[in-house]
């Protein structure tokens, strides 16, 4: 009698598994892919990487196209926490043919538009990053176009150890203090997103 | 820069530095500044065994003088003068300078300097020029320039004319990844200025 009822508490768990939540495969579902690169989806526009940075105080690249609707935004976040908070948010905003870049870090903002006034908006566009948050602040440099050997700091469109003082602020706007990336898309399209070393060593 | 006035005569072609330096250095032989203050570091480089801390050069007419400021093994601090006349050769300008008036100054030295060779100062020259020439003017308008290490960075000064009258930017300097010198433009002189 006592193994009987052993037996069948034993079936009765195992069946109970087999009808249940499978938490694995839920955060599966999450996982989708844009380019060559997979993130979990947050919901909201938002996605995190899968990848992450190899350390807090290190220098990394962020390779990115995307698409804008008119009034459309697209945010990258570096060196974030998995909630994609306290990083570097650089975020790109289309008026028109006119894109309108902003950067924010440690609850500081910072317009930096003018640098890409020869971008047009209404075009795929295509941003090569370096941020190297290992400087204080982090030292940002944007190139446009995709990354290739030929891109030094000397060509970039946007150098915060450089251009900073022209666009009235001292130096980029902080650091970041994780070490997840990601973006958020309104009225955007991402086509591709790629994490690799920096291009730069300055 | 330790012995009596006038002492040496010495020519220094900015290429020497060519081969040591990552960065372009021909940007040195654009202003007579660079190029002074390119030859008074070897002469400093050469002749001295004490740690460089600050250096000065002004154009004053045909000439650049300058000043070094340097603490000797003694922990004693020296200024040394020096001026640099040119001449064309090769095509090329080149600094001849003269060390001359070394005194000692009563300022206290830091705790530490950080750089203790003068390839650190060509170096920050080197990208602060670049870095100038890019964004702020041609390197032939600068008149002065002031260098000084504090902590692990060496802040750059250079006056310079522009079409609006005299202005000076600012540089700090640092090393990046331990190897390579990266200026960044700042919007004022960096801190622990020497005044001698």
């Amino acid at each position: 009698m006592r193994f009987f009822l052993i037996s069948a508490l034993m079936c009765l768990a195992l069946a109970g598994c087999g009808g249940g939540h499978n938490p694995d495969k839920a955060f599966l579902e999450q996982v989708r892919s844009v380019g060559r690169s997979s993130y979990f989806d947050l919901g909201g526009g938002r996605g995190r990487m899968v990848d992450s940075l190899d350390a807090v105080a290190s220098g990394a690249n962020f390779e990115i196209s995307f698409e804008l609707e008119d009034g459309g935004e697209m945010s990258l976040y570096t060196f974030a926490d998995v909630q994609l908070q306290n990083g570097i948010e650089v975020r790109f905003r289309r008026e028109g043919h006119t894109l309108k870049v902003t950067g924010f870090a440690q609850g500081s903002s910072q317009e930096w538009s003018p640098r890409f006034a020869s971008i047009d908006a209404s075009q795929t566009i295509t941003f090569t990053m370096d941020i190297h948050n290992s400087e204080r602040p982090a030292h940002i440099l944007v190139w446009s176009g995709g990354k290739n050997p030929a891109l030094n700091h000397r060509n970039t469109i946007y150098n915060s150890a450089e251009d900073s003082i022209d666009l009235n602020y001292d130096n980029s706007p902080g650091n970041g203090f994780g070490r997840a990336w990601g973006f958020r898309t309104q009225n955007a399209k991402l086509i591709n997103a790629v994490l690799s070393s920096p291009q730069d060593n300055h | 820069m330790k012995t009596a006035l006038f002492t040496a005569v010495l020519a220094f072609a900015v290429s020497s530095f060519a081969h040591e330096h990552e960065a372009d250095s021909s940007i040195l032989a654009k202003s007579r500044i660079g190029t002074a203050a390119a030859a008074s570091l070897e002469m400093f480089e050469t002749t001295s065994n004490g740690t460089l801390w600050s250096l000065t050069a002004a154009v004053d007419e045909d000439e650049v003088l300058g000043k070094i400021l340097y603490v000797n093994p003694q922990s004693s601090v020296h200024v040394a003068e020096f001026d640099c006349h040119f001449h064309s050769h090769g095509g090329r300008e080149e600094a001849h300078c003269h060390d001359g008036a070394e005194t000692p100054v009563s300022l206290q030295p830091p705790a530490s300097l950080a750089f203790d060779t003068v390839d650190a100062y060509t170096d920050s020259l080197i990208n602060a020029l670049d870095v100038f020439e890019r964004k702020v003017s041609a390197s032939q308008n600068i008149t002065a320039m002031k260098m000084w290490q504090h902590d692990d960075e060496i802040n750059v000064s250079l006056k310079y004319q522009a079409a609006q009258g005299p202005a000076e930017a600012y540089f700090m300097c640092h090393l990046h990844n331990g190897v390579h010198i990266d200026c960044h433009r700042t919007r004022s002189a960096g801190a622990n200025e020497p005044s001698f």
